[in-house]
């Protein structure tokens, strides 16, 4: 899905660029051909009104023979002009008036006998024609140079239908503009979310307690913070492998994260490290929640841990810090619990200078003792 | 034979003639349009005027420089011949200027002097030999070759390319 908008919206873009610009072109170019058509007529218009004038004149006396004989040689010079001139084919083909445009012409053409025998008896009749071919080559311009010409109409029909189309094109790339934006936040989102939780044992992590801890520094909390080391646990790792010793740091982790509840956090740091957060409910006996814990802590960690032909008994180094805003910086809780974590490690290490884990087949009857296995 | 004895001479001789000039008219047209010749305007090198009447045979009496080059209004190249224009306003010895070009239809347009001996246009009376009938372009059309200068069409000298050239007036 997320690829199929990735490769959709930038060739959306593309095609409503490209669609836009060719519009945009198309109809400028007819609009150019207009006023070029236009420029034409208004010529061929001046000289063909020049050449009636001149009949008119010739008519009443004040213009000879010559003169209309010279204004009609400028008219078809005008002609000849826009026949030959290379931008009037283009105009044809837009305006589709080759076939007129060329009648015409000869109909002009074609006044050249009446002329060479013009007379003052006959040019009235001459003028007459004259002027209502004029006006239907006028008309036919108007006509044609304009809006009302099919051709142009049909042309600037499909213009108006590809604008729709690049409207919906464009709202539509909108559309998956924001859905993408909307995608890559989840996504974002869910990354953030991983990254805060341990692969292995699927509790928090040591990213996750960090902002937890800043958190609740900034918020101006009472907690407890309890650094947990498991003893013996590279002894396990080395002689029972890192199969087994994966095994334990996930049932340590479940049977922590059992634990919790509303204001009770736990995290994997590392290793084989744990770290409990207790935040305190308003006037609490702070020390008594805190020891309280430490105990539970220390016993459920003391629970046999129940691997595939094996049963390990463990036990865990517990340090404890407790913060209050304004007492101490965080790195210096860190350095309290750790501090406590490790003298208690020492005494366990005094006292037990072999390592405590079972490694034997339990004895049949010593399950006996047990109620709960993990 | 019959005819000259049913017809009377005198009727005989009117029918001949009449039928010598319905010929002649038949052959050469009623009225035909001369050509307007060209008026060519300007100072001397003392400031005193100039004004010269010019046919096309006055212009094809000077000696002759041909231009072949393509243009706008004519399909394919041409060759078209009459008197070089700097020939020509020297030789009436018009003190320089610019040069205003005003055709028969009032169309108007101005050439440097320094154009004009840059570029040598040619004031034609002949295309491809004949003589240029006004719907021709004639009977004066200034000739640049614009094949030989092709930069002259962007430069805007299409425009003074004038044909059915009325005046030609030189103001210093």
């Amino acid at each position: 899905m997320k690829k199929l908008l990735f490769f959709a919206a930038p060739l959306l873009i593309v095609f409503t660029f490209v669609s836009v610009s060719s519009l945009e072109s198309n109809a400028e170019s007819v609009s150019k051909d207009q006023n070029l058509a236009s420029w034409f007529m208004m010529q061929l218009g001046d000289e063909y009104n020049e050449f009636i004038y001149q009949l008119q004149r010739y008519e009443a006396g004040r213009a000879d023979h010559n003169d209309v004989l010279l204004q009609y040689e400028i008219l078809l010079s005008r002609f000849n002009s826009i026949q030959v001139n290379s931008q009037v084919n283009r105009l044809h083909s837009t305006f589709g008036s080759l076939q007129s445009f060329n009648h015409h012409y000869q109909i002009v053409k074609g006044y050249e006998v009446s002329l060479q025998q013009l007379t003052p008896q006959n040019v009235a009749e001459l003028t007459l024609t004259i002027k209502d071919n004029y006006d239907q080559l006028m008309n036919y311009a108007l006509k044609t140079f304009l809006f009302t010409n099919n051709v142009l109409r049909s042309k600037l029909d499909k213009f108006i239908s590809l604008r729709w189309l690049i409207h919906a094109s464009l709202f539509s790339t909108l559309l998956i503009g924001v859905m993408m934006i909307y995608l890559l936040m989840k996504e974002s989102k869910t990354h953030h979310q991983l990254a805060m939780y341990d692969s292995l044992t699927g509790i928090h992590n040591r990213l996750w307690l960090n902002r937890k801890l800043k958190d609740l520094e900034k918020g101006g909390k009472d907690f407890a913070f309890f650094l947990i080391d498991l003893n013996g646990f590279k002894e396990v790792n080395d002689t029972l492998g890192h199969g087994a010793g994966d095994q334990l740091l996930k049932t340590v982790a479940r049977r922590l994260d059992n634990l919790t509840h509303d204001g009770m956090y736990v995290a994997r740091m590392g290793g084989d490290e744990f770290a409990v957060i207790q935040v305190f409910p308003q006037s609490v006996n702070q020390a008594y929640v805190s020891n309280f814990l430490m105990n539970t802590l220390d016993h459920v960690l003391k629970i046999p841990i129940q691997l595939r032909h094996r049963e390990l008994s463990l036990s865990a180094s517990i340090g404890l810090s407790v913060y209050t805003p304004g007492s101490k910086s965080l790195s210096e809780l860190l350095q309290e619990a750790d501090f406590a974590m490790y003298e208690m490690k020492q005494q366990f290490k005094a006292e037990h200078p072999y390592p405590i884990t079972n490694l034997e087949h339990p004895a049949p009857d010593a399950s006996q003792g047990f109620t709960k296995r993990q | 034979m019959i005819f000259r004895k049913l017809v009377s001479p005198l009727y005989h001789h009117v029918l001949i003639t009449g039928l010598l000039f319905a010929g002649l008219a038949a052959v050469f047209p009623v009225f035909a349009l001369t050509p307007p010749p060209l008026t060519l305007k300007g100072q001397s090198a003392e400031n005193a005027p100039i004004e010269v009447r010019l046919t096309r045979d006055d212009i094809a009496s000077f000696p002759q420089q041909s231009v072949t080059t393509s243009m706008p209004w004519v399909n394919g190249k041409a060759t078209f011949s009459g008197v070089n224009l700097q020939t020509l306003l020297t030789h009436y010895q018009l003190k320089p200027g610019t040069i205003h070009l005003t055709a028969l239809n009032q169309f108007t347009a101005e050439l440097n002097w320094q154009d004009m001996e840059t570029y040598q246009p040619v004031l034609a009376v002949r295309h491809n030999d004949e003589w240029m009938r006004v719907r021709d372009y004639g009977p004066f059309w200034l000739v640049f070759a614009l094949d030989t200068y092709p930069n002259l069409i962007d430069k805007g000298f299409l425009e003074k390319m004038v044909w059915q050239i009325n005046e030609i007036n030189v103001v210093p």
